[in-house]
């Protein structure tokens, strides 16, 4: 078959914990926390004041102080990310032509730092509707509107093929790497970054949480707040980050004679048609997602070797997308390890689908899953193998990945070992 | 455990598949016109939708000229208990999608939830429900972002409510990329249509960027035009051009396979959508190589996708940035491609602004409208071509023989969307080419 | 308590405006059968409710299994009652009930009975309730003051129940007017019950010494002017045969 298949060829993270895709990977496999108490800015007076932050300093991670200037902290993220990942793949941009080259970048909530920042300016703190016009930040548009962030990174990476900034919410990440993934099987594309980044580590994100009350409160502990699985689960925690992987088509990134870290095999988006936030404990549209993702990799359910679940920390999710992995993986679903990196690195919104993809392409290179930190008493409801605490070495060659976002949206993505016979195409 | 108990897998496209992918329903909410038949009046009458903000006390405002969709601020015919939670943006999807399902006589409830997908254009997210809260949040304090917040700002709430409205299961997407943003939603749909992974997709876009703020920030583009006249304001192609009217509004259309449709019992389409292509400008400051310009590529990439060739397309409606160096572009890359003057170019959105994600869904409605009416819709009467753009610029509604007509949009930042729709001959509605009716 | 400090009306108001239920499906709110989710009230809608809620009285709801809302409106009113501050006033008007009745209802005439209004506006009249604004005499910095309230009569009870429907400073304050005959004339009292909201300038212990000060001297006045309105009648009435 000639059918064209998008690998993944190079990595790049910007995580709380250390940026940079070493130092992401260490603390998943040290199954070590990175969310603390808010320190972006003043959270007392808000429900949750924890969260999941990245130490990030724009210059040290090569951005002039122009861009720093220009881009909102999510772009920043990204054009960062974009760099290591292009670095890592050893792919050499100039070398490709310009319109072979493509973007498709997720974002949740685009740059609501800098509107935030910039609105409470020109509305004197939230005093006046009707604002100051005047003489607004000259990068007030790039602001407004997310597409900016696909932008930077086709800047960065010199694309000028197809570029697209992809907002499903927290589905982004995996929706903007499927979609990547379209331009390498469509032919339209040779070389794609593909990701997402989101910084919504901001007044006005953490307090609609709050609102709903979504994320924990247990701003006491916030080493171990994040509690996905676990019996003392009190809601998620805010995270913030970004990844950008290199696709390529896999016969071509053989013949360059690139390190392939996995292919993207199979992918669905299905959504519930139920509510904005809440989910169904059946996770039936999950479901459907899962296996139609594994019906287009052309795998059967027992080569899963590893989930990576959405694991937010509700109690609605991980009922929800438990049974969604009992009904498609059936008696496999209590063999194959389950774990989710929020317990680590908060949930990111939209660009923790992109990091997760991360976290899975390096289980498949290392063969080595993350765990679930901070699973000491699992949910007894729940019943499947959460990877409680530690790292597991294990041969891990077929991973599923799952999202579940506001808007009832679902996705899954089926990720693989680089197959044999790509090569004989 | 089994499966036994969950949803049926979707399963690939069924036998009446023809891989078109044809448009069988649409709408129109613009400045100046609400539903398809008053927009496209309005259009062949050329009546401006442009004029003063209503919406807040703009004395002293440095935007003078807008395109307001009239009436209040919440969209009526939008379920009060719908309307609480959703800003106006998604308010105007769920009005315009009710037209276009109306339109194609679809009931969404006689399809299998996982056969219908929603795929959307968002630009700016819900602005003014976004702002009031913030207010609330900067004024009062955090105890005041209400739980609304949370799912009516960000960009996917239009496309999560109207997934959840009408009992949508199917493939559900969001695509920013400003005003180019609709082409690619619509791509996207068609794309999702050929490939099988749904039936119908409810696509296109809607946006509601009039609240101060979000105009405030459009201003730090430089390209809004600061005239007061809203006859004179936004002048696309004309030596006056000083920039352009932002407006509200938008399309949702149906995008289906057309043997589908047909075995349906759908009523005619529109047109088939018969090509897309995207690319993206080299970074500000970079000298492009020798080779073609990327709004040129996007053109050509469209025009490649559906088969066709220049001297095929009968009419293009230009994506008239109104100013100067991007209207400059567009007619070069147009004298490039079909020759100067080669084809008539028209920009009925002189006439109402430019509405981000919903201007292209509305061009790519505009178009259809046109091959189906067999008349080019004009530019606004007040705009004058400049001699220096070598394009046949459409100043009234011309009857003419369309078959194909090409939309271009340019989203700001650099990124570029064409496509290309064909008129689907009347006997094709009727006639199957494979499968059979049910 | 002799008004609930949250009116059932102004309550309906707040779920029509957090959850945009249509007035057809908000008359069922009183139905403890129908459950909030019966009305098409999802858990947002219901957050929004209780957010409102908590904010205006800076209290905590805790509402978890809660099913309908006339649960709610208990849970609300139950929560907020032991908060109250209580004044009790009364004074004896040497005046036959009718005309102490009409005059001391007559809303729009306040600016002439009172010395502290300046403005009384009847917005709306419905049957025996009335709702109108208020304003006191500009401040020396010139700020006036201005709320709304409605009030209802029964007179056949001799009784008057009002209300601030705007509650500015106040998380609520309801006023009993109650009138009976006693020795020297018809005794009106007023018993006012409210809460004071934790950002408004003064507490209730404050406000209870200010509200005890103003009375005596309304009442004083009210008394004067009833009394002399009364011998005026009297005197008419004279002059009349």
């Amino acid at each position: 078959m000639n059918q064209r298949r998008a690998v993944v060829t190079g990595i790049g993270v910007v995580a709380p914990g250390g940026v940079g895709t070493k130092a992401f990977w260490k603390l998943l496999t040290d199954g070590r926390t990175a969310t603390r108490a808010i320190s972006h800015f003043d959270a007392s007076g808000f429900r949750s004041r924890i969260a999941a932050e990245a130490d990030f300093n724009p210059a040290a991670c090569g951005l002039t102080a122009e861009e720093t200037v220009r881009m909102d902290r999510a772009a920043q993220f990204a054009v960062v990310a974009a760099r290591e990942a292009l670095a890592d793949s050893g792919a050499a941009p100039e070398e490709v032509p310009a319109h072979r080259i493509g973007v498709s970048v997720g974002t949740a909530v685009g740059c609501t730092v800098t509107l935030e920042q910039q609105y409470t300016q020109v509305s004197d703190n939230g005093s006046r509707w009707v604002v100051d016009a005047a003489d607004p930040f000259p990068h007030l548009y790039r602001a407004l509107v997310p597409s900016a962030i696909g932008a930077e990174v086709a800047w960065a990476a010199g694309a000028q093929g197809p570029v697209r900034t992809v907002s499903t919410g927290c589905t982004s990440g995996l929706d903007a790497v499927a979609q990547g993934a379209q331009y390498i099987e469509d032919g339209t594309a040779d070389l794609v970054l593909a990701g997402a980044t989101d910084a919504p580590i901001s007044p006005i994100t953490v307090a609609c949480f709050d609102a709903i009350k979504a994320t924990s409160p247990n701003n006491d502990d916030p080493a171990h707040a994040s509690r996905p699985f676990d019996r003392d689960r009190d809601g998620f925690v805010l995270g913030e980050g970004c990844a950008v992987l290199i696709l390529e088509e896999a016969g071509a990134a053989r013949r360059r004679g690139a390190r392939i870290y996995c292919e993207i095999a199979g992918y669905a988006q299905r959504s519930n048609a139920f509510h904005m936030t809440g989910l169904r404990p059946d996770g039936l549209e999950l479901a459907e997602a899962i296996r139609v993702a594994l019906d287009r990799a052309r795998l059967p359910v027992d080569s899963v070797d590893y989930v990576n679940a959405h694991g937010s920390g509700t109690r609605q999710n991980d009922r929800h997308e438990t049974a969604a992995f009992k009904a498609t993986l059936g008696e496999h679903a209590y063999r194959v390890p389950v774990s989710s990196i929020k317990s680590m690195v908060g949930h990111s919104l939209g660009a923790i689908g992109a990091i997760e993809v991360a976290a899975c392409a390096l289980a498949i290179e290392m063969d080595t899953v993350p765990p679930t930190a901070n699973l000491h008493t699992p949910d007894p409801e729940l019943g499947l193998d959460y990877v409680p605490l530690e790292a597991r070495e294990y041969p891990v060659d077929t991973v599923l990945s799952v999202g579940s976002g506001f808007g009832g949206f679902q996705t899954a993505m089926v990720l693989t070992a680089p197959r044999p016979e790509v090569g004989h195409d | 455990m089994t499966d036994t108990q969950a949803a049926p897998t979707a399963v690939p496209a069924a036998s009446a598949a023809t891989g078109v992918a044809v448009v069988t329903g649409v709408s129109a909410l613009a400045p100046g016109g609400i539903g398809t038949a008053d927009f496209w009046d309005a259009l062949l009458e050329a009546r401006s939708g442009l004029g003063a903000v209503t919406r807040f006390a703009a004395d002293g405002f440095p935007v003078r000229v807008v395109g307001e969709v009239a009436g209040p601020e919440t969209v009526p015919g939008v379920d009060p208990r719908l309307a609480v939670q959703t800003d106006r943006w998604s308010q105007l999807a769920m009005v315009a999608t009710d037209e276009a399902l109306h339109d194609a006589a679809l009931d969404p409830a006689a399809l299998p939830p996982y056969d219908l997908g929603v795929i959307t254009a968002s630009s700016s997210g819900g602005n003014a429900f976004g702002q009031r809260e913030i207010e609330a949040l900067w004024s009062k304090g955090p105890r005041y972002v209400g739980p609304y917040q949370s799912i009516a700002w960000f960009y996917a709430a239009t496309t999560g409510q109207l997934s959840i409205r009408h009992g949508m299961k199917g493939p559900c997407g969001v695509l920013v990329a400003e005003q180019a943003g609709g082409l690619d939603a619509i791509g996207q749909a068609r794309r999702t249509v050929l490939r099988g992974d749904a039936r119908v997709v409810l696509t296109g876009g809607t946006e509601a960027p009039l609240s101060p703020y979000a105009l405030t920030c459009q201003l730090a583009s430089g390209l809004l035009s600061p005239g007061a006249d809203p006859q004179r304001a936004y002048l696309p192609f004309d030596e006056a051009a000083t920039g352009h009217v932002p407006g509200e509004g938008g399309a949702l259309l149906l995008v289906e396979d057309a043997g589908q449709a047909a075995a349906r019992g759908a009523p005619r389409p529109y047109g088939e959508i018969a090509g897309y292509a995207a690319t993206f400008d080299p970074p500000p400051g970079v000298r492009p190589g020798g080779g073609p310009t990327a709004l040129r590529r996007a053109v050509e990439g469209a025009l490649a996708d559906a088969g066709a060739t220049p001297g095929e397309v009968d009419v293009v409606f230009a994506d008239a940035a109104g100013s100067p160096d991007l209207d400059r572009a567009e007619s070069a890359c147009l004298a490039e491609v079909f020759g100067p003057r080669g084809v008539p170019v028209t920009a009925p959105k002189s006439l109402y602004g430019r509405l981000y994600a919903g201007g292209a869904p509305l061009d790519v409605v505009t178009a259809l409208l046109a091959l189906r009416h067999q008349v080019i819709p004009p530019t606004s009467p007040y705009v004058t071509r400049a001699a220096a753009h070598p394009i046949d610029l459409v100043g009234r509604a011309r009857p003419a023989r369309l078959r194909t007509a090409l939309v271009v949009a340019r989203g700001y930042g650099g990124f570029n969307g064409a496509m290309v729709l064909r008129s689907t001959p009347p006997t094709d509605s009727h006639r199957i080419p494979k499968g059979r009716v049910r | 308590m002799t008004l609930p400090p949250l009116a059932y009306n102004e309550f309906l108001n707040i779920i029509q405006r957090c959850t945009g239920v249509p007035s057809e499906v908000l008359a069922t709110a009183a139905d403890p059968a129908v459950t909030i989710e019966d009305m098409g009230v999802d858990s947002l809608g219901l957050i929004n409710v209780l957010t409102e809620v908590e904010n205006r009285y800076d209290i905590t709801l805790d509402a978890d299994g809660v099913q309908c809302f006339p649960e709610i409106y208990q849970l609300i009113n139950d929560q907020l009652a032991p908060a109250a501050a209580r004044t009790e006033n009364a004074v004896v008007i040497d005046a036959p009930f009718d005309l102490v009745w009409e005059m001391t209802n007559d809303v729009a005439n306040w600016p002439r009975l009172f010395s502290e209004y300046a403005e009384a506006t009847v917005l709306h009249r419905e049957g025996d309730t009335v709702r109108f604004r208020l304003s006191l005499h500009p401040e020396a910095d010139g700020k006036v003051w201005s709320w709304v309230s409605e009030r209802t009569m029964d007179r056949a009870a001799r009784s008057v129940l009002a209300h601030r429907v705007e509650t500015g400073p106040f998380a609520f304050m309801n006023i009993h007017w109650t009138y009976r005959d006693a020795p020297g004339g018809v005794e009106m009292r007023w018993v006012q019950e409210f809460h004071m909201r934790p950002d408004a300038p003064v507490d209730d212990a404050t406000m209870t010494a200010r509200i005890n000060g103003n009375s005596k001297v309304q009442m004083a006045l009210i008394k004067d002017r009833i009394e002399q309105a009364a011998k005026a009648r009297a005197a008419g009435e004279l002059v009349g045969q």
